[in-house]
């Protein structure tokens, strides 16, 4: 590499974004790390430099513009050049979605939503200006179909779907300018420990769960050899599937037993927004749901059951499509 | 050029006009850009990287010749001065625009900087004057400038008889024509009046209510009036001065008659026209008035600056171009600010480093030094603009022209069209159409600042200002 590249990644002191940090650390990159949490910023900056990499902490917000137009003109200072910049930081919020409060809708819209905006806003000039660069979003599957009690942040994750197909579109007059969205399943990250809950029980990841390191794995590869969309995980694609050819409201009923019967767990808890206005202090890359729920084997033993499952739907989809009456 | 400005017009090729000179380079990456493209190879050569090196391998001589040959190529023989056709002029120009409604028309003076306003605004320019290249017979002696003006009485009557609406005025510049003049001599016309094509262009072009720009350049010269419609102009801007003597001058009456600058002056006899459009077309007229070709060139790049800074764009790059060195299209995608010179002479390079020293510091300075084959009289040496690239915070660099190679060359039409590509990575979108109303909101903002003015159009002051002119002629 003639010149260090130049990584920048929100939402970097915990989850897939701190894995990400450590990934670009191991590839070479100076890695530009921010998020809300100082503290946590300066632990993601140390153990970058264990990976044999510069690393700069910025504690920034990005619900406020002006952080994020902060944050890159600190990384521009620092290294006169952003290669990479990263969209992660989200929160999430769990609840029926006429009960949960108005304000912690719009929090998570402007954290998932506008963060978004403003990374784009801030990252895209600069790329512009050197002629190259890359913009990763960091959406969900959830951005293809939707999920029950979480549909705020489904909202969300459709808009930085659409945001980074958009940009794509625009940008695609320019040969080494480009936008990536990636499409992670559920990932074993502290987010659903850390997100707003007002279900009045616990939550759990549906299975199968991903570690965060296979993620991060992916985002520097596709910063590295950029495509447009990427999914990590099977589900996706399979309830993708499923979704196409199941009938609509059999597919809704399905989707929703899933979700009540996997994502919660039978302990009550007190209505809480979590960590969408004060940073949460557990820093740790992952949730701990993968050692709690599955081992290797049994995820991939889900795997073939979803794969039958999808198949046997699209059958079933099939036959009740040849005896469905012809409509006039 | 000339053939992709025929395929545009889509007509058959008027042989007779110039190709290699301001207007038509102008008009070319004017409408290139309005309708979506760039100008490879200054709109007359291709661009070929192969054929910039080629080129600059050629000897003095070779360059000469190449230089004289595209202006007899160019020549009209004066047996053909009756094939002249003004409106057939117009047909091209109008044909190089698509059609499509347009905020604004300007009509007048070819100048650098009012090309990057049209492109700002995407407004079609009608010029009013225009090159025709006349083959002279080879015994006539170049610094016989006398013998020059006496040949051209017959070809010029011809020519004004069949187009009545035109003003022809012959320039006679042995510094600027080397060594053309030996087989060539330029017959610059000027429209006096908008003729049909002009008036069915603007009428299909502009809605009721658009307004009409005039580039009043109001650049004047000591001319000899040979006929009512024929002036023979000695001398030329950025060649010999005004009234200069110099070796084998000759015997040319007194030059006595300000009148339009051959190239670059208005002639104010075309607002007369502009107004009956207006009034019958419910237009407003805008007058754009400068005393020099170059004056403008700040106001432009600030109001790019201005511009790029509305649009979030970071670029703090200035490209500054010189004569037909210029290109509207990669001027927005690489979001430089354009600072167009005339020439580049030492005048030219005092102009640009006035600008900036008056001007927030820029990080990055690009030159496009015009070349035009043969070294003319008047450039300053290499070290003159490394110096001014020298100011840049960041980067200065000369585009197109061969760093190792103090003469300039051929190549540069080409080189300077990749080296614009190639050697800026910055990428920026072409922006939407700059509104009227931005453009008087920067003026209105910082229009003091600068000497170009933007006039609301009074037919009484035209026609004092055409009577002070012709007052001047009488006592001079």
């Amino acid at each position: 590499m003639p010149e260090k590249k130049v990584v920048v990644i929100t939402g970097a002191s915990s989850g897939i974004g701190r894995a990400t940090a450590h990934e670009f650390a191991r590839r070479g990159y100076m890695v530009v790390a921010a998020s809300r949490n100082g503290d946590a910023l300066d632990r993601v900056v140390e153990e970058c430099r264990r990976c044999g990499s510069n690393a700069l902490a910025v504690t920034a917000d990005v619900t406020k513009e002006e952080d994020v137009n902060a944050l890159a003109r600190t990384a521009m200072a620092q290294s006169g050049r952003i290669d990479v910049w990263i969209n992660n930081a989200a929160v999430t919020l769990f609840g029926c979605f006429e009960e949960v409060p108005t304000a912690d809708i719009r929090r998570v819209v402007e954290t998932n939503l506008f963060g978004y905006i403003y990374g784009a806003r801030a990252a895209i000039p600069h790329f512009r200006e050197q002629g190259e660069g890359v913009l990763v979003n960091i959406s969900s599957m959830v951005a293809l179909q939707g999920q029950p009690f979480t549909a705020t942040y489904n909202a969300t994750k459709a808009a930085e779907r659409a945001l980074g197909e958009s940009l794509s579109q625009e940008l695609s007059d320019e040969a080494n300018i480009f936008v990536c969205t990636v499409l992670p399943a559920v990932i074993d990250t502290p987010l659903l420990r850390h997100g707003a809950n007002y279900t009045g029980r616990g939550i759990i990841p549906s299975k199968p769960v991903h570690p965060p390191s296979r993620v991060a794995k992916v985002i520097a590869d596709i910063a590295e050899n950029p495509r447009k969309e990427i999914f990590i995980g099977s589900p996706g694609r399979w309830m993708l599937f499923a979704r196409a050819v199941a009938p609509s409201r059999f597919y809704d009923k399905m989707v929703k037993r899933k979700v009540e019967r996997e994502h919660f767990r039978d302990t009550v808890t007190d209505g809480s927004p979590g960590n969408l206005y004060e940073f949460a202090t557990d820093d740790s890359v992952t949730g701990g749901w993968y050692e709690e729920l599955y081992s290797e084997r049994s995820g991939r033993r889900l795997n073939i059951a979803m794969l039958i499952a999808g198949a046997s739907l699209a059958l079933l989809s099939l036959l009740i499509l040849r005896k469905s009456p012809q409509r006039s | 050029m000339t053939t992709s400005l025929y395929k545009q017009a889509g007509g058959i090729p008027p042989r007779f006009l110039a190709t290699f000179d301001s207007t038509s380079a102008m008009l070319m990456a004017l409408s290139n850009f309005i309708n979506g493209d760039d100008v490879p190879g200054a709109g007359f050569l291709p661009s070929s990287k192969l054929l910039a090196s080629e080129i600059k391998k050629f000897s003095r001589q070779a360059r000469d010749t190449m230089f004289a040959l595209s202006g007899i190529c160019e020549g009209i023989c004066p047996e053909h001065m009756n094939r002249i056709n003004s409106e057939e002029i117009s047909r091209l120009v109008t044909g190089m625009y698509h059609k499509r409604p347009f905020q604004a028309i300007m009509i007048g003076s070819s100048n650098g900087s009012m090309v990057y306003l049209q492109a700002a605004l995407q407004a079609p320019w009608l010029p009013q004057t225009f090159l025709i290249p006349v083959r002279h017979p080879p015994e006539m002696h170049p610094d016989r400038p006398e013998l020059f003006m006496d040949w051209a009485r017959k070809p010029a009557e011809i020519l004004l008889k069949n187009n009545p609406e035109l003003q022809l005025h012959h320039i006679f510049d042995p510094v600027q024509d080397h060594p053309a003049p030996e087989y060539t001599t330029r017959f610059r016309i000027k429209k006096l009046l908008l003729g049909k094509e002009y008036e069915r262009f603007i009428k299909e072009s502009l809605p009721r209510g658009g307004t009409i720009f005039v580039i009043d350049c109001q650049r004047k010269w000591a001319t000899t009036r040979v006929d009512e419609r024929h002036l023979f102009q000695l001398g030329s801007l950025g060649g010999i001065k005004e009234r200069e003597s110099f070796p084998g001058k000759g015997d040319v009456p007194a030059a006595n008659e300000p009148a339009p600058e051959a190239e670059w002056g208005f002639d104010a006899v075309l607002y007369k026209d502009i107004e009956r459009l207006a009034r019958e077309g419910d237009y407003r007229i805008k007058r754009i008035i400068f005393e020099e070709p170059e004056q403008p060139s700040p106001f432009v790049a600030e109001l790019y600056r201005w511009w790029y800074r509305r649009r979030r764009i970071i670029s703090n790059r200035l490209l500054a171009g010189s004569f037909l060195l210029l290109d509207p299209f990669w001027t927005f995608r690489t979001g430089s600010v354009p600072f167009w010179m005339k020439f580049n002479t030492e005048a030219s390079a005092n102009w640009l480093e006035k600008y900036l020293n008056t001007s927030d510091p820029y990080d990055e300075i690009f030159l496009m030094l015009y070349a035009q084959g043969v070294d003319s009289a008047g450039l300053p040496p290499a070290g003159r603009w490394k110096r001014i690239l020298a100011r840049a915070a960041k980067r200065g660099e000369l585009l197109g022209t061969d760093r190792k190679r103090a003469t300039p060359d051929f190549g540069t039409f080409i080189r300077h069209y990749l080296d614009l590509k190639n050697r800026i990575p910055a990428r920026y979108p072409i922006p939407g159409v700059l509104s009227i109303k931005m453009l008087e909101s920067f003026i209105e903002e910082k229009g003091e600042k600068f000497t170009i003015r933007f006039k609301d159009f009074d037919m009484q002051e035209i026609e004092s200002e055409i009577a002070t002119s012709k007052k001047i002629k009488s006592t001079s």
